[in-house]
């Protein structure tokens, strides 16, 4: 099981926490001044009025005073002439309330920003150099809040000033500002991620900043600049130049050949990428993987065809890679996600003939990601009709993680009652991972029952190990029924 | 006799047993694969830093993936020229990760929402291999 070292939540509106003690010393006073019922009634004779309530502090003798005052207060009748406030009413009101300030807050702090942005813009027309180099000024050790928040306002205002100077067909500036972004880039990753979310996806890259996105693409293979930053940076790059025919499809695509063959990462993602996306091409990249049995790039090659090809082209894609690369379950799973139903129909396929007992465990990992209802007879037809053991061991991880509750028991007791299965600790580890799988559902039971079937079984010691983990979670000291009750 | 008779079965043995070896040696061999992560689409609520194995994540700017599929370092058997095959020695599981947008309050005012983890399952397997020399340990 993967551990999971560390979680830290983001959340999407920090600025909230500085304007909130605001607004509800606001909402504190108008609720204050605006009781339901009509006016605040004279206070008691008993307790004298103070000039001003003093802040209660949780636990303080004066807040557990004034507790018991509030209880016995909402146990006797209402005075007369006020009616009582209906509790549920009064809560409706509160949680309006609380909604609509936060909304109305919102709007204006956004109004706001809008209008001195807008004169931030008129004011220098020269903003877009001047974020450049506000931007390098930006430590990335140890960055506060408010470093991120500037970072964050900067990006705004390239990405604004790129815009402004385009429309104007001033591409001499645009160009000139572009080259500066580039050339500050690799001072560091928030630098970089800031550049990126200006320039990738977007029409500025063209054929003057070519030698400058290589000379990024060239650090990234010292590992002296975010690879993924540059592959994304060189893609971009390439489009612009075939949509504004500086460079022709067959120029990027012999270029492509080229970085195909570059020990670098990011050359060869990117060749992979622009080769891949032309059905042209397509072939010739593959024509190139058979001959040079390259595994990096055969892999680099299933992923992209799985997440961004046409469903069907990236599953002949995948097929093709399978000759050289046979086991490929995250590229399977990618695909599954985007068409359960191609990869149940490619499996049905394989299973009538018979063949290709790899791909077909790699198809029924794939159909985890279905829909459980369309993907689940599929699954079960696999688990009781595959002539293969490790499509079969598949088919009970794949039920266990589509459909615990309903499917996970008896698949696994289906694994377990099989042959192949129960003498063999590679397939029995399996087994144990679907365990998780109904532990993380909650079916204890089931975990029990199997669990007990387990510890009889070959176990590999890790696998073991596992078990006994699994168990000591999931049962009150670790023990199954059978042991508790002595094995009445 | 029984002497002659033994030293014939050891030879038989010792010539016999590599070449047997070789006929069924299936010329395969261990090619290590990295580890991967897909991502699920992004919902929109702030990002999440979550540790796989040893891969650090953050989805800040992305937004909060619905899942992520992880899949850890392994290995899978490639032809090779050479007289070996491969040897599982330990199976990983490949996990998929969920994560949901929950919604935060400063008492009763929604702040915002963040992006949570809500739960992990195992959605298929991997294995760790050695490659081993077919005359080695391998009988026919």
């Amino acid at each position: 099981m993967t551990d999971r070292v560390r979680s830290n939540r983001i959340p999407s509106h920090l600025a909230w926490f500085l304007l909130l003690p605001l607004l509800l010393g606001a909402v504190l006073a108008v609720l204050a001044l605006r009781e339901p019922g009509g006016p605040r009634p004279a206070p008691p004779p008993a307790r004298p009025a103070l000039p001003a309530e003093p802040t209660l502090l949780a636990g303080s003798p004066v807040a557990a005073a004034a507790a018991t005052e509030a209880e016995r207060a909402d146990a006797t009748p209402a005075p007369q002439g006020r009616p009582r406030p209906d509790f549920a009413a009064a809560i409706d009101r509160l949680a309006a309330l609380g909604e609509a300030t936060a909304a109305s807050a919102a709007a204006d702090e956004i109004a706001e920003a809008r209008r001195e942005f807008a004169e931030l813009m008129t004011a220098f027309p020269d903003a877009g150099e001047r974020a450049v180099d506000l931007l390098t000024t930006i430590a990335a050790d140890a960055p506060s809040d408010r470093d991120r928040s500037r970072r964050a306002v900067l990006r705004v205002v390239l990405a604004t000033e790129c815009a402004r100077r385009d429309e104007a067909g001033d591409r001499e500036r645009l160009d000139a500002l572009v080259h500066g972004l580039l050339a500050a880039l690799p001072q560091n990753d928030p630098t970089a991620e800031v550049g990126a979310a200006v320039l990738d996806h977007r029409p500025w890259l063209r054929l003057c900043h070519e030698a400058a996105v290589l000379g990024l693409v060239d650090l990234a293979g010292s590992d002296r600049f975010p690879r993924g930053i540059a592959t994304r940076l060189l893609l971009t790059l390439w489009d612009n130049l075939q949509r504004h025919g500086e460079r022709s499809s067959a120029d990027l695509a012999g270029l492509a050949m080229v970085l195909l063959a570059d020990a670098d990462p990011s050359k060869r993602t990117a060749a992979c990428r622009q080769l891949l996306g032309d059905p042209r091409h397509r072939h010739v990249v593959l024509a190139w993987l058979r001959e040079r049995r390259d595994l990096a790039v055969a892999a680099e090659i299933s992923g992209i065809a799985a997440r961004e090809l046409p469903p069907a082209e990236a599953l002949a894609v995948l097929r093709e890679v399978g000759a050289l690369l046979p086991s490929q379950p995250n590229a399977y799973l990618a695909l599954g996600h985007r068409a359960p139903d191609l990869l149940a129909d490619s499996y049905r396929e394989l299973l009538a003939a018979d063949t290709h007992a790899a791909v077909r465990a790699d198809l029924v990992a794939g159909l985890a990601m279905a829909d459980p209802a369309k993907a689940l007879p599929i699954v079960e037809l696999a688990q009781a009709s595959d002539p293969a053991p490790a499509v079969r061991v598949q088919a009970m991880l794949t039920l266990t993680a589509a459909a615990a509750a309903t499917h996970g028991e008896a698949a696994c007791t289906r694994a377990l009652d099989d042959p192949a299965v129960a003498s063999d600790p590679g397939a029995l580890a399996a087994v144990v991972f679907a365990l998780q799988n109904l532990e993380a559902a909650g079916d204890i039971n089931a975990v029990d029952r199997l669990g007990q079937r387990l510890r009889r079984t070959p176990l590999r010691e890790d696998s073991r190990l596992a078990l006994e983990q699994l168990l000591a979670r999931a049962l009150p000291g670790g023990q199954t029924s059978d042991a508790r009750t002595g094995g009445r | 006799m029984i002497a002659r008779s033994s030293a014939l079965a050891l030879l038989t043995a010792t010539v016999s047993f590599p070449l047997a070896a070789q006929e069924h040696c299936p010329y395969q061999q261990a090619h290590h694969v990295e580890a991967d992560l897909q991502f699920g689409p992004a919902m929109g609520c702030g990002g999440v830093k979550w540790q796989f194995g040893n891969v650090a994540v953050s989805t800040e700017k992305q937004g909060c993936p619905l899942f992520v599929v992880y899949t850890p370092p392994h290995d899978v058997a490639v032809p090779s020229t050479r007289p070996v095959y491969v040897d599982s020695i330990a199976l990983q599981p490949i996990t998929q990760v969920f994560f949901q947008c929950t919604q935060e309050w400063f008492l009763f005012f929604p702040i915002g929402s963040a992006c949570a983890f809500d739960r992990q399952i195992n959605v298929g397997t991997v294995s760790l291999l050695v490659t081993r020399a077919c005359r080695e340990s391998r009988a026919p």
